[in-house]
């Protein structure tokens, strides 16, 4: 009998997710490069003989995910047979009539949970999996897992799309859940942004992440987990797999003084930041800095001159001109008085984020045209 | 700044007109009709093209009415000078501000100045824009200010900015249309354009698409609802066809186990049978070897039967030579007839002798045969005889048949005996005696002769039978001899079954052997009919596969029963599948194409960020318009008391000192408090000159406080003391010719008495 077992350990592929925000050609690729990404995942496992590859939910954005979609991830999976896939659905995909899951022919090694707690032992790697699908869009959450596991020398692990966030509609995972699944180690789903392997009580859990981002809210090093579960025990590995990063950077180009050397400053701080290979990510991208009076910056022309450069971008702008605000706001004018008046304001509610951003506006309107400027 | 010339090459009824003005106080003369308001919307057109412009109102367009009368393009130039330096601005009017052709020379350099916004060359040269210019230098008849956010807004932004700083490129007007600009692109005034409302509006569009997906989703919810409990229905048929199978498995089991127990009970029994027909040898008891046997038993019985027959001729030819030996032996037993034919014969003689007597007495004894026929007949057989016998001729014979019938005649034809009469009766008496004594004679001989022939043929057939009697004992030595040979040799072979005593225990044996083989296929069948569907061949694959069924009942049910019933079930399972597949189909495709709640959620999400930043922007920008506002308010409480004391000023001297007070509110209206009376009056409720005097006396306040330090503004002036008295008439010429040492004054009038009290004032008087 083992007492470890290797696991992968990823969710929340969104395969077929829409990326609406970019143009047709950028869409495809991106869509392509989900499935690509879902390749090497694979091929990690199998490069690494790991013997099990946990999988919670929201495999695919949808159930409308096209035919196309869901043959090339079956496909995948049936390639990799020595790995066995497990998957619960989630809010997502959830395992409803019209689940991809159930209108295809399975690989044999891939393992769909069912709707209600369930149990699928893997004796010759000495596991037992645990978990459950979703039945619909949403999941109450439960107390408890239905089946409590033996106490014994088999590793027990549960596979779960859930939300750890009160008050969530998509089966609300809580820590007396955890506590009390008697687990081992418990692959959640759903959080998009890896949570590190955290521990409550004896029992490990972790939400991995996207293995590839979907927008600017899941920023950073994405990928998956790679571990060795024991008895007590969880070593992990963070392993990088998206093709490209979705970053927001605020870039001071307070140097610039023009729109032409603003996108210069751009260009090098994100090749300072990301390296050579900055070109292959999708920047948010926030312009701040003091910039003189008498420039304009415009986002839709430094876009423009370095939109060939970048993947993709949006630009906002959060520049300030550069002022002494303090000697301004003695002056004896509307600017003066404005400025003064703001400072007050300031100073009176110094976490309103909404009055800075409007001494930014005003000072800006005196000087040129202010507009919501981010394209 | 004071403006010089005018030079009209085409403008509304003027044509290649020319006007110079002097420093100072101008005053233009000219009746009605003359072109005076012509000539000052010409000055005013020439910095600032066409204010407004109305498509239905000629009064409010400009460039319309103003159309030159001789056809010719409306043009013209106007020179002037500001900051010490002299300018010609040109102008060419075309189809708007836009497409007019603008030159500006500096006439002291010698060459044109570059416009950047041509159409803003007042703003350029006055420091104001248009409406601003008409609602300060710029002063028609109806002096009163009329509102006007935009001229209200430039004006009180070139206020805020008097001079403490000399910062004069702020305008709070545009300042704040930067802002409302920002604001509209967010949200534009009607409330539905703009990337704010944009984004709202699609954030309620996905609202309700999420309603739908919701009420989508609750539709599909119970749809599953309904699958699932199709699905737990099918699942209990499932179970019930698991458990039927596993009954009926069991019953399966148990028929087997029965099948194998019958089996192995038949297969033993066989064995067992099998084992008794084990031969000496080892071979087996067979049809063959009971054949032989048989054969050998019919070779005993055979011998047994004629051993038996034999044994029997001998026994009849015995009991027939004692039986012809007795008959024999009774036939030699004559003497009482012979005793008896002495007696005869004796009477006999003694009635022959009394006959003889009798007939001698009467007659001669006739022969009883005739002795002739008798000697020729016994001749003539033995001649025939002995002559066939002995020549081997058979006709001979027939004198042996002629002799015997010649004999036969002997006794026939004999001779008569004719004797007396008396005699006769004792004769015939005696004769009658005498043959019934030949009679008895006769058949006493008869019998003895009989019994003779008979003793005589019996002995030879007592020979003959004792000869064959002899011979058939040595046949029946032999049978016997043959038969225990054939019996030895039987109850050899039968011995090889078992040690058999005599051929009743090899008879027996062999019914043994044939109904033990006659078990044994009735085993075998039996056997082999258990053996069915156990896939048994051999007793120990049978009991192997029993000692796997130990645990298994024999009774396992009613296989039948459990049949009808998955049969049953089964019709129910394929109805229910074929619901639930129904069931799934629609639920595969009535929602195809149906975004989920989540993906719209999301999306959402991505639009209410982008909201909540927009709203933060709005918010800012509301906030900036706000402190704007306010940051203006108190600006103004500060230079409202220095443009109300320059108004105050101008209208204490137009009113000789009558008013102490005039505030002017944001939106330029004036109240002014007298000296005689408390409290603040509204200058709509003064005279129609007092309050023509006090929106005088604000707008040329506003016209030196927006000329600044760079020099005042002239002023144009349109009749605007068509309202006033004498007194007041000449108080305000009076007040202009003062003005205007600081600021050229040009004044256009019809009024005779205007120009005389201007002139007397020290204006330069041009008539037109």
């Amino acid at each position: 009998m083992n007492n470890s077992v290797r696991i992968l350990h990823t969710a929340d592929w969104h395969l077929g997710a829409a990326f609406s925000y970019l143009s047709h050609a950028k869409r495809q690729t991106r869509k392509a490069e989900l499935i690509l990404t879902g390749e090497k995942i694979l091929n990690i496992c199998k490069k690494n003989e790991i013997p099990l590859l946990l999988l919670p939910g929201d495999v695919f954005d949808s159930n409308s995910a096209n035919a196309d979609t869901v043959s090339a991830f079956l496909g995948c999976v049936r390639k990799y047979s020595d790995t066995r896939v497990v998957i619960a659905a989630g809010n997502h995909d959830p395992l409803t009539a019209d689940s991809p899951f159930l209108c295809s022919p399975l690989p044999q090694n891939l393992y769909i949970l069912g709707t209600n707690d369930e149990c699928i032992y893997f004796e010759d790697i000495g596991v037992r999996v645990y978990g459950k699908s979703f039945k619909n869009v949403y999941m109450q959450s439960s107390e408890r897992f239905s089946i409590i596991p033996p106490t014994d020398d088999i590793i027990n692990i549960m596979v779960l799309h859930g939300d750890t966030e009160a008050d969530s509609n998509y089966n609300r995972i809580t820590p007396e859940f955890i506590r009390n699944s008697g687990m081992d180690y418990i692959a959640l789903g759903h959080i998009h942004t890896f949570s590190g392997v955290r521990q409550l009580d004896s029992v490990y859990y972790a939400y991995p992440g996207c293995p590839e981002p979907h927008g600017f809210d899941e920023t950073g090093e994405m990928g998956v987990i790679c571990a060795v579960v024991s008895k007590g025990k969880v070593e992990h590995q963070f392993v990088p797999t998206a093709a490209r990063r979705h970053e927001t950077v605020r870039i001071d180009i307070g140097a610039a003084t023009d729109n032409a050397a603003a996108a210069e400053i751009v260009k090098a701080e994100l090749r300072s930041r990301f390296g050579e290979t900055f070109d292959k990510n999708l920047y948010k991208i926030i312009l701040c800095g003091e910039i003189q009076e008498n420039m304009n910056i415009s986002t839709d022309e430094v876009l423009a001159r370095i939109a060939d450069d970048v993947f993709f971008a949006k630009l906002r702008n959060e520049t300030r001109f550069s002022a002494d605000l303090q000697s301004l706001s003695n002056e004896n004018t509307l600017k003066g008085k404005f400025v003064k008046t703001m400072l007050e304001k300031i100073s009176a509610e110094p976490d309103n984020k909404a009055l800075d951003s409007a001494l930014n506006i005003g000072l800006r309107a005196f000087f040129t045209e202010v507009k919501y400027d981010e394209n | 700044m004071k403006i010089n010339s005018i030079n009209i090459s085409s403008f509304g009824r003027l044509e290649d007109y020319k006007m110079d003005f002097h420093d100072g106080f101008n005053l233009i003369y000219g009746e009605n009709e003359n072109g005076k308001t012509t000539v000052m919307e010409f000055i005013k057109m020439m910095f600032y093209g066409s204010i407004q412009t109305s498509r239905t109102s000629l009064d409010k367009n400009a460039r319309k009415k103003y159309l030159p009368w001789s056809g010719k393009p409306m043009a013209g130039s106007i020179d002037f000078e500001n900051g010490g330096v002299r300018y010609r601005l040109l102008r060419e009017f075309r189809g708007s501000n836009s497409t007019d052709k603008i030159t500006l020379m500096n006439l002291d350099l010698g060459k044109s100045e570059n416009l950047t916004g041509k159409s803003d060359v007042g703003y350029a040269v006055f420091s104001i824009g248009g409406a601003a210019f008409e609602k300060s230098v710029f002063i028609d008849n109806s002096v009163v200010m009329g509102s006007s956010a935009d001229a209200d807004g430039e004006i009180n932004a070139r206020l805020a900015n008097i001079k403490d700083t000399g910062d004069e490129d702020v305008s709070l007007e545009k300042v704040i249309k930067r802002i409302n600009s920002a604001k509209e692109n967010l949200i534009s005034k009607s409330g539905k354009k703009g990337r704010l409302a944009d984004a709202r509006e699609a954030l309620k569009l996905l609202g309700n698409e999420l309603i739908t997906a919701e009420n989508t989703d609750n539709e599909r919810e119970k749809m599953q609802q309904f699958l699932d409990t199709k699905e737990i229905d099918a699942a209990d048929i499932l179970r019930q066809r698991g458990e039927l199978f596993e009954k009926l498995k069991n019953s399966e089991k148990s028929e087997l186990k029965s099948k194998l127990l019958e089996f192995v009970k038949q297969a033993e029994l066989y064995e067992e049978c099998e084992r008794t027909l084990t031969l000496t040898d080892g071979q087996k008891a067979s049809k063959e070897f009971c054949a032989e046997i048989d054969a050998a038993l019919d070779e005993v019985t055979a011998a047994e039967i004629a051993a038996r027959q034999q044994k029997a001729a001998v026994d009849a030819l015995t009991d027939e030579i004692a039986t012809m030996q007795n008959a024999k032996n009774a036939f030699a037993d004559t003497d009482a007839l012979k005793r008896e034919k002495a007696s005869v014969t004796e009477r006999l003689r003694e009635k022959e002798t009394m006959l003889h007597s009798i007939t001698l007495a009467a007659q001669p004894t006739k022969a009883r045969f005739n002795p002739i026929l008798l000697i020729l007949g016994a001749l003539l057989i033995a001649v025939g005889i002995l002559g066939g016998v002995l020549s081997e001729m058979p006709a001979l014979f027939v004198f042996s048949a002629v002799g015997i019938i010649l004999l036969l005649l002997s006794f026939i034809l004999k001779p008569n005996n004719k004797n007396a009469a008396e005699a006769s009766d004792a004769k015939a008496a005696c004769e009658k005696e005498i043959n019934e004594l030949n009679g008895r004679l006769d058949e006493l001989d008869r019998q003895i002769n009989d019994i003779t022939v008979r003793v005589s043929t019996n002995e030879s057939i007592i020979a003959a039978k004792r000869e064959e009697a002899l011979k058939r004992q040595t046949e029946l030595l032999n049978t016997q001899n043959t038969l225990a040979a054939l019996t030895a040799k039987l109850l050899s072979l039968a011995g090889r079954y078992k040690p058999l005593g005599d051929i009743d225990a090899v008879r027996a044996a062999v019914d043994e052997i044939e109904n033990n083989l006659a078990q044994l296929d009735r085993y075998k069948i039996a056997a082999e009919y258990a053996a069915k569907g156990t896939k048994c061949s051999t007793l120990a694959d049978a009991k192997e596969k029993l000692a796997l069924l130990s645990d298994t009942p024999t009774d396992g049910g009613d296989h039948a029963k459990y049949q009808e019933e998955l049969g049953a079930l089964d019709k129910k399972k394929n109805a229910l599948a074929t619901e639930i597949a129904e069931i799934k189909t629609e639920l595969r495709t009535k929602f195809k194409g149906v975004r989920s709640v989540p993906e719209i959620e999301n999306e959402m999400a991505a639009i209410k960020a982008e909201i909540d930043e927009m709203d933060r922007y709005y918010e800012a920008l509301l906030v900036a318009e706000d402190t704007l506002n306010s940051a203006f308010s108190e600006l103004r409480r500060s230079f409202g008391g220095v443009m109300e004391g320059r108004a105050l000023d101008i209208f204490a001297r137009l009113t000789d000192n009558k008013y102490s007070t005039v505030t002017v509110s944001k939106n330029f209206d004036i109240s002014v408090s007298d000296r005689d009376n408390f409290g603040m009056h509204s200058a709509e409720y003064l005279s129609r000159g007092a309050t023509h005097q006090a929106y005088f006396a604000l707008r040329l306040a506003l016209s030196e406080l927006l000329g600044g330090e760079s020099g005042g503004l002239p002023i144009l002036l349109d009749d605007v003391f068509s309202q006033y008295d004498d007194k007041r008439l000449l108080t305000a010429f009076r007040f202009l010719a003062e003005y205007s040492e600081e600021n050229q004054v040009i004044f256009f009038t019809c009024h005779g008495d205007c120009r005389q009290i201007a002139e007397n004032s020290g204006a330069n008087i041009i008539n037109m």
